[in-house]
């Protein structure tokens, strides 16, 4: 039978690489579509996702499925046959769980911060993401991954944002490397995958696009 | 016989997260022990040693693992005593996306968002726009002008009993432009920054916005409400000489640009163009040309671009409306005179 699957995505989005990369394991077949969020957003994303029109949205069959953390366990459970991504225990389910909320509700925010704002506020972000950053990296522990010994779910949620690390750190002028060596050597892990080394975009084009964040939000 | 299961829950009686896990639990005939933590107190040592991260309820602990936020509860419990009860999560796939989807939807969107307004009030459109700039959803609730004050208001602002009353998950927040700052700050991860970044730009922004809100407009109001023509003339002559100071601070400020935000707009924008209708208005009933080309043209310019704006166009009243209103507003304060 044939499966449909299209991938709505944006490539600087950390969330968006998420889905690529879930779905370059599970070695599915899709299709890649690139939205231009910045000028216009496509008929097809504005009916898969009206209630929140953004990106990835992921078709399969028709049918959308919305959220990246949603889509990661979606795909997970469809193409359950091969290279399992999330843990199979429930306590450990549920810790990858608590994990990824964690890095979306605080990460995302932080990191943000290190490029739009200035004086004190910036400073107090720069303390915070290294502070999120030892957290990450003390709940990866001794294990090469998340996971344990194989790549899997909170990888997949985390590795997105290690393109934009370089980024932070120019954008806000400061240096995560001593605080957080385990974590980059876990990232230069990641990226020795294909799935990962294909999905993440070079540092230097988020540089870029960051600098048109910035003038369209007039942000200096 | 069997092993001991080791089922906690901590919770707090009031939490709809809370209640989630307790529905879960009596769904698969699951005995455990609850206990309760103190709202108003400090937080017992098994909360603060089994959810360092955000020491909050609900915490399942299950054999002495906890699981934490309320939804991975209830997936964990699902999922545990999968031999019990009824499925709590649907089995297909895509209708699991869904659920999850939707419960993710309930618990980061649904924030309560209420505001309280008045059609006309310049105060009011401003927490509009920034709102709408967030891409926030809200209620909106139309005070009665001239009946009387809701009950809602009253309990939200009994000091003042003003609009505009913000009140996001039964907290209120009070006056317009600490109101858009809030909104600023709460709703950070979406949308444009309202305030300038840096902290010089932050503090020049909040000095134009009070000189605006506790010089410049009272001045216009005493102004037009006097009947002495004395008075009058003074107040205005107060008022264009506030504008030709806002012409100045524009054009350091915006450094080209089309609003004093940049690029796009921003608090000082919302601060003063919240007023722009009120001035056009005014020129259509009274001739009165404060927006004057050849006074301010940038704040002219500036001002049709504000109105233009995409995200103001469609929240400020319509000039006609409030032309109308005004003369409204007018024939009412006639008429109370007249009757002493």
């Amino acid at each position: 039978m044939a499966e449909e699957v299209i991938l709505l995505n944006f490539w600087p989005s950390m969330f968006g690489m998420r889905t690529m990369i879930a779905l370059k394991e599970k070695k599915v077949k899709y299709e890649h579509r690139e939205e231009d969020l910045i000028n216009n957003k496509s008929a097809l994303l504005l009916e898969m996702n009206p209630i929140y029109k953004k990106i990835p949205v992921l078709i399969h069959n028709g049918k959308p499925v919305c959220e990246s953390v949603i889509q990661v366990q979606y795909i997970d459970e469809i193409w359950s046959d091969k290279n399992p991504l999330l843990p199979k225990d429930p306590y450990q389910r549920a810790q990858a769980l608590f994990w990824a909320d964690f890095i979306d509700k605080k990460l995302y925010v932080c990191g943000r911060k290190t490029w739009a704002t200035k004086g004190e506020e910036l400073e107090e972000a720069k303390k915070e993401f290294i502070d999120i950053l030892k957290t990450l990296q003390s709940e990866l522990g001794d294990k090469p991954y998340f996971g344990g010994n194989s790549f899997g779910f909170l990888d997949i949620v985390l590795i997105g944002f290690y393109s934009w690390f370089p980024a932070y750190q120019k954008f806000g002028n400061f240096s995560i490397e001593p605080e957080s060596s385990i974590l980059m050597d876990w990232g230069k892990r990641c990226m020795e995958r294909e799935s990962v080394a294909t999905s993440l975009p070079d540092p230097e084009r988020i540089g870029g696009f960051i600098l048109q964040l910035k003038k369209l939000y007039g942000i200096e | 016989m069997g092993e001991t299961e080791e089922v906690k829950l901590l919770g707090v009686w009031f939490s709809p997260y809370a209640i989630r896990p307790k529905i879960a639990l009596r769904l698969k005939s699951v005995d455990y022990d609850y206990f309760e933590e103190d709202l108003f107190g400090s937080k017992s040592e098994l909360l603060l040693k089994s959810n360092p991260v955000h020491k909050k309820v609900p915490v399942l602990i299950h054999n002495n693992k906890p699981i934490l936020e309320s939804l991975n509860i209830v997936e964990y419990i699902d999922e545990t005593w999968n031999a019990s009860g009824p499925f709590i999560l649907p089995s297909h796939p895509h209708d699991r996306a869904q659920a999850r989807f939707w419960s993710a939807f309930v618990d980061d969107k649904t924030e309560e968002v209420k505001l309280l307004g008045v059609w006309f009030s310049p105060y009011a459109i401003r927490p509009k726009i920034a709102l709408r700039l967030k891409s926030v959803d809200y209620d909106y609730f139309e005070e009665d002008l001239f009946g009387s004050k809701s009950e809602l208001l009253l309990k939200s602002n009994p000091v003042h009993k003003k609009v505009p009353v913000l009140i996001h998950n039964n907290k209120p927040i009070l006056e317009s432009l600490n109101i858009v700052e809030y909104i600023d700050e709460t709703w950070n991860a979406s949308g444009p920054f309202i305030l300038p970044s840096h902290p010089h730009d932050r503090a020049q922004a909040r000095f134009w916005s009070a000189f605006v809100d506790d010089k410049w407009f009272p001045a216009l109001k005493a102004a037009a409400i006097t009947k002495s023509e004395e008075a009058k003339e003074k107040g205005m002559k107060e008022v264009e000489g506030g504008l030709l100071q806002l012409e100045e601070a524009f054009v350091s400020i915006s450094k080209g640009n089309p609003f004093f935000g940049g690029e796009a707009i921003g608090f000082m924008d919302i601060c003063l163009g919240s007023f722009v209708g009120i001035l056009k208005a005014r020129e259509k009933l009274k001739g009165e040309k404060l927006l004057d080309e050849s006074k301010i043209p940038f704040l002219c310019k500036w001002a049709n671009e504000f109105l233009s704006d995409d995200t103001v166009k469609n929240v400020v009243p319509e000039i006609d409306k409030v032309v109308e209103f005004l003369g409204e507003l007018e024939a009412r304060a006639q008429s109370a005179v007249s009757k002493t």
